[in-house]
């Protein structure tokens, strides 16, 4: 059976699919991949089914070495990647062999980057899932010398498929809507938490990101909320310093700081793509707006298929022709560094 | 939210993100607010609705995790309402489960006893005493894997929680502040005290069941030995008490 052996990791790396449903009864957090668009858009490049596990790289890639043949794909914040040094497209499906050199580096757009294998990653499943927390020593931790193993018996797919890049990094406005502790916060912070621009920090990880409100804090609400209560992704909790973090796929269950407000479910791809130092709003909408936004995102990602593009076509169609590789063999084809 | 409500008051149905709605039955923790929480999650198991995604009890509230799929939020939240309209006390009765866990109170695995001695007042001896002397009933599982809240403990346990939030407390520690005591079963930093450990973890990677306890448990800790701890097995709790 053909494996992708890690050889380097320039940042953080798990293996993640849609996480743990069901056990947060029991304190363990939901995880799962911080992009559950791009795991989607990366399962739909290789035909997996949707709940297939995929290497997230938070922050840089990797150097990777092939040990047989198989069809792989990419997705997410977009990164150069080169295959024995020659540059492929980022979100294409493409085949490798034996001994080849994939290297994953310099973060163009976006945070999280993913890698997939043909029928997902063959980690170790627990708890329904084969997703990484390091902490709680649940599912695999891909480290150097770790191979990353296909479920599927076929492992070659379809190669040279190729998806759009995603509209939704960068993005300057992110949808809030009030939650339980909403009220026990300042009216005045209230109002300045969708009038103000806030920026996002480099202090972020799988379990929360660090936000800081631009010219202003939000007052902490010591006292308040003693007693924890359950926590869902997207919660934006003031912290009793007034820290003000936005908590993740790998937020603890429960939590007793104060909650301003939850990013709502469809935004949370925004914000996990979001670079250090980018600015954005924050906009309140109603929980039946919210709603509609979810279901609207649902089917988009279910027709994620229709999108599909082979690699190369009418030159004029395609927006990032030069990092495509049309002279492979004569010269290295690299792209000029225009982004 | 913004007024002091009353007992009467409750339960408070909010909306939490877009896709859950946590009920609170109180304000803080209370023996019989936490048993409210934990009735509603048996029934709520009972009703077996199919947009349910989760259920989460804590210890004065309660998480319902909705598939916005199959429903929307407010029906969610008026049949969640009936559902509480409906509950009548007592009408769902299961056997308390009971557990003896043996704790090593010394040594290494009590890093902050003396310290915790020095801040009650009270001696070691009768510290270890008071802590083993009570029935104590989970209250909610949270924070990490398998990790208890356990209430109540007698007054001479309302410490603060320390200051520093550096220590990391091992799978099977035992924590106080704020008369709780925590029962952890994978390693957290931590700012409660450490006061010991147990050769018992309550949750386990490679074997179903995966976790010892649920809330509404009953725990009674007894002390043993260095030696006890580190040659003495304890397995055989989880085949008492697996089977769920």
């Amino acid at each position: 059976m053909a494996t992708i052996e890690i050889l380097d990791l320039f940042g953080s790396a798990t293996i993640q699919d849609k996480g743990r449903i069901g056990f947060q009864r029991y304190g363990v957090p939901r995880g799962g991949a911080m992009d559950l668009y791009a795991l989607a858009e990366g399962q739909v490049l290789l035909q997996n089914e949707p709940n297939s596990a995929a290497l997230e790289m938070q922050f840089g890639g990797g150097t990777f070495k092939v040990h047989g043949t198989m069809t792989l794909a990419t997705s997410g914040g977009q990164m150069e990647i080169y295959l024995d040094n020659k540059p492929i497209p980022w979100k294409s499906s493409f085949t490798v062999n034996e001994n080849q050199i994939l290297q994953i580096k310099k973060n163009i757009s976006g945070v999280y980057s993913y890698l997939h294998l043909p029928g997902g990653i063959a980690s170790t499943k627990i708890l329904g899932s084969r997703s990484t927390h390091i902490p709680s020593g649940l599912g695999d931790v891909p480290k150097i010398g770790y191979h990353l193993r296909s479920t599927s018996k076929e492992q070659i797919r379809q190669e040279g498929l190729f998806l759009p890049p995603a509209g939704y990094y960068s993005s300057k406005t992110i949808n809030i809507v009030h939650g339980p502790h909403s009220a026990l916060f300042d009216k005045k912070d209230l109002e300045l938490l969708t009038q103000k621009k806030f920026q996002m920090s480099s202090s972020r990880n799988r379990m929360g990101a660090k936000i800081i409100p631009l010219g202003w804090n939000i007052s902490a609400q010591t006292g308040k909320t003693l007693v924890s209560d359950p926590i869902v992704p997207g919660d934006i909790q003031v912290a009793a310093d007034g820290t003000t973090a936005i908590l993740l796929s790998d937020s603890q269950p429960t939590g007793g700081y104060p909650r301003i407000a939850s990013v709502i479910t469809s935004d949370l791809f925004k914000i996990a793509q979001l670079k250090p130092g980018e600015e954005f709003y924050f906009k309140l909408i109603d929980r039946i707006e919210a709603q509609m936004k979810f279901k609207q995102k649902t089917r988009e990602m279910e027709h994620i298929a229709k999108a599909l593009k082979p690699l190369i076509r009418d030159p004029g169609e395609v927006r990032d022709l030069l990092s495509y590789n049309f002279i492979s063999g004569v010269t290295r084809g690299e792209a000029d560094d225009d982004y | 939210m913004a007024s002091v409500k009353s007992i009467s008051d409750y339960p408070i149905i909010h909306t939490i993100g877009d896709q859950a709605l946590m009920v609170m039955f109180g304000d803080g923790y209370s023996k019989q607010v936490n048993s409210k929480v934990l009735e509603f999650d048996r029934k709520l198991s009972q009703a077996d609705f199919c947009w349910i995604v989760e259920v989460v009890p804590a210890i004065r509230s309660l998480l319902v995790t909705i598939d916005p799929l199959y429903i929307e939020m407010q029906k969610a939240e008026h049949l969640i309402r009936e559902q509480i309209n409906t509950q009548q006390e007592s009408s769902i009765k299961t056997a308390t489960r009971r557990f003896n866990i043996p704790v090593c109170y010394g040594s290494q695995y009590s890093p902050d006893l003396e310290h915790v001695s020095l801040q009650t007042g009270v001696n070691k001896e009768k510290l270890i005493e008071l802590h083993c002397s009570c029935d104590l009933s989970v209250a909610c599982l949270g924070f990490s894997p398998g990790l208890a809240y356990l209430a109540e403990l007698p007054e001479e346990f309302n410490l603060p929680r320390k200051v520093s939030y550096n220590a990391t407390a091992l799978p099977g520690s035992v924590l106080v502040a704020n008369r709780q005591t925590v029962f952890t079963a994978a390693a957290i930093p931590t700012g409660w005290s450490i006061i010991g450990r147990s050769p018992v973890i309550g949750f386990r990677l490679n074997q179903s069941p995966h976790f010892l306890f649920q809330p509404g448990d009953e725990i009674r800790f007894y002390p043993i030995t260095e030696e006890q701890f580190q040659t003495s097995n304890y397995d055989k709790i989880w085949d008492a008490y697996g089977h769920y």
